[in-house]
């Protein structure tokens, strides 16, 4: 008997898992940290388990109250926020947080900060043992109060302390989220592969200010915050492509991405997997659709394998 | 979800009534519950903006009631019928009728009368045991709003404003404080209010509720990035009583109502 043709071509088969050092993604798809919540604020908007990982709320070692509101003004393309990293604490995550991820199928990252090194460590072990947590993204953008208050992630020295101390308190896969506040981000990458970290995240958010021209007064309590969305995407490309091509490291990268074709702009310059950040406040299934954009792209544009196209960004010679 | 403008009215001044169709929209949509509204396609503007719910029309509409205030609300005044509208919602908790209410006392400032209108036609539609009256105050006549529809629900009004261009001159908490020396001797068992408008007339009424012992449950506003509490973006400062101390709560998903004897005005 011969074989019936089909007038439909049968579904093209491309491969979308990543690897971001050990830790291993069915997609290059992540959620950026703050911007999901625990994961349950968007689980009724569609299934969690399309997603390769989600990026779970800022842990400290204690419950953090957070900064005062005004928290966020709208920008052009973008948003200001000084959330104040308010969250539960390590051990409410572990406890009332965590057991609901269990039921998807999907990679957990827990992104921890402190104030001294200590408090990092002290995070990282208490996730190193809980169940369900695939790998620990850290905050490096944060001040230690032992060195004056300046950020660990805008001195060399107390960038690698800090990512040395938790890569000795834990296992699982860690990944360095780099300070984009610094004249150069590749010395600080460079300190984070010396520190022995499985992959970097790549940008958190720009220093940024705003003022409201009638009251004369700055337009979110803090005064100062930090940038995110569309805004800073050009910033947060440019320093993805200099740091993959300084630096072996995997990248998760972003800032900025609201679409596939964003998402596909970070591969391109050098990132292995992304994450969706403010674009969730905007539409609460941007993650899942830049997942079904990526696979759409891939098939049109014949690429059978997602890591075939990172950092191949086509410079003319 | 993608709604269908099916009328947006420049009611009067910067007063605009828009409603919107799609399937299902309405059905559980509680009075003084919210819904976050993409003015525009594009980046710019990027956030969503909250609304309240004004009016269930069926299962499969809504009304809002808005003012244009600024750059987005501007933009949604130019929405004309047959536009699609990328919507959310609803959201938040809304208000809680207890069933030991017998007097609902609705205060409204402003366009804070929005989500009022919508929760004196719920009261009236499934508790006939309670009695409804609104203290609607304003700037001038034209930020008295809904006074035709209240008036067709049948709610007694007490009306104000600042410059005393219509009915009496004067602040809502004036009239609200006449109305207790009128009435309260009498008991006030059964009483609660139902507040939305600007903080400093919250903070009034509030003052009015706890001195007389009366429920008050006030509807707050904050910038919102995402409406679903996840960006802790939009807190206020709330009592917890357990601790005794202050916390930060979210308007989108703990409020936007509260107990108003918790908020830290
Ligand atoms: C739960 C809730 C329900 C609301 N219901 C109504 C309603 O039914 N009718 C109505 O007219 N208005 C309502 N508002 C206020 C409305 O959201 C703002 O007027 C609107 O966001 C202003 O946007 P804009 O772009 O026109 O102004 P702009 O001042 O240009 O806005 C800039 C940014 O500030 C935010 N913002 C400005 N004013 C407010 C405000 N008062 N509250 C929250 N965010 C603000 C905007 O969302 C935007 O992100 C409600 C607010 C909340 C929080
Ligand atoms: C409201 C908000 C809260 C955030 N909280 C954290 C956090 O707790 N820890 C962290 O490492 N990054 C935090 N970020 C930064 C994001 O994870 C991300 O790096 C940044 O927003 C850039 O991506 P985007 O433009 O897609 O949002 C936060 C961002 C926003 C907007
Ligand atoms: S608006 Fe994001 S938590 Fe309320």
């Amino acid at each position: 008997m011969t074989k019936r043709k089909t007038t439909t071509p049968p579904e093209k088969q491309v491969s979308l898992a990543v690897e971001l050092g050990p830790l291993k993604m069915k997609n290059p798809v992540c959620t950026a940290s703050g911007t999901f919540g625990y994961g349950e604020e968007y689980s009724r908007y569609y299934d969690l388990s399309k997603l390769g990982a989600i990026t779970v709320k800022g842990l400290s070692l204690k419950p953090l109250q957070g900064n005062p509101p005004p928290r966020i003004c709208e920008t052009p393309s973008g948003m200001l926020n000084a959330i104040g990293l308010q969250n539960v604490g390590v051990d409410e995550f572990i406890h009332k947080k965590l057991p609901f991820l269990h039921r998807y199928d999907i990679k957990v990252v827990a992104n921890i900060f402190g104030n001294t090194i200590e408090e990092y460590e002290a995070v990282a072990a208490r996730l190193d043992r809980a169940a369900g947590v695939h790998a620990i993204e850290v905050n490096i953008s944060c001040p230690n109060v032992k060195k004056g208050g300046m950020a660990f992630g805008t001195d060399l020295d107390s960038t690698y302390d800090v990512l040395k101390a938790v890569r000795g308190a834990t296992g699982l896969p860690v990944l360095a989220k780099l300070s984009p506040n610094v004249t150069d981000v590749v010395p600080f990458a460079v300190k984070a592969a010396e520190a022995g970290v499985d992959g970097l995240s790549l940008i958190n958010t720009l220093l940024g200010m705003s003022i409201n021209v009638k009251t004369r007064k700055p337009r979110i309590a803090n005064i100062t915050g930090g940038l995110s969305g569309p805004a800073i995407r050009p910033v947060a490309i440019r320093i993805v492509y200099q740091v993959h091509r300084a630096v072996g490291l995997p990248i998760l990268g972003m800032g900025g991405i609201i679409n596939s074709d964003d998402a596909i702009e970070f591969i391109l310059a050098g990132a292995t997997a992304v994450s969706v950040g403010t674009a969730n406040f905007v539409n609460p299934t941007a993650a899942s659709d830049i997942v079904d954009g990526i696979k759409k792209y891939m098939i049109e544009n014949d690429i059978a394998d997602i890591r075939q196209l990172v950092g191949k960004v086509d410079i003319p010679a | 979800m993608q709604a269908t403008v099916t009328s947006n009215e420049n009611i009067f001044g910067s007063y605009f009534h828009l409603e919107v169709a799609a399937k299902g929209i309405g059905r559980k949509a509680g009075p003084g519950t919210f819904y976050m509204l993409k003015v525009a396609s594009g980046t710019d503007p990027l956030l969503r903006r909250p609304i309240s719910l004004h009016r269930v029309v069926s299962d499969d509409a809504v009304r809002f009631l808005y003012k244009s205030v600024g750059r987005g609300t501007n933009i949604l005044g130019r929405l004309v019928p047959g536009d699609s509208l990328d919507i959310i919602g609803p959201l938040g908790n809304g208000f809680k009728v207890g069933k030991s209410v017998k007097l609902a006392m609705l205060v409204a400032g402003g366009i804070g009368v929005a989500p009022l209108l919508g929760l004196a036609e719920h009261i009236m539609k499934t508790r006939t045991d309670v009695t409804v009256v609104a203290f609607i105050g304003g700037r001038s006549e034209e930020d008295l709003l809904a006074i035709q529809e209240f008036r067709e629900l049948g709610v007694r009004m007490y009306l104000c404003t600042e410059d005393g261009s219509l009915a009496r001159c004067g602040i809502v908490t004036d009239t609200i404080e006449e109305y207790i020396k009128r009435y309260a001797p009498s008991g006030t068992k059964g009483w609660e209010m139902f507040s939305c408008g600007p903080k400093g007339m919250l903070r009034g009424v509030d003052a009015i509720a706890s001195m007389h012992k009366i429920k008050h449950h006030a509807s707050l506003e904050a910038n919102m990035a995402c409406g679903v509490g996840a960006c802790m973006g939009c807190v206020v400062s709330i009592l917890d009583r357990k601790a005794g101390v202050p916390v930060y709560k979210k308007v989108c998903d703990d409020g936007p109502v509260f107990d108003a004897e918790d908020v830290v005005w």
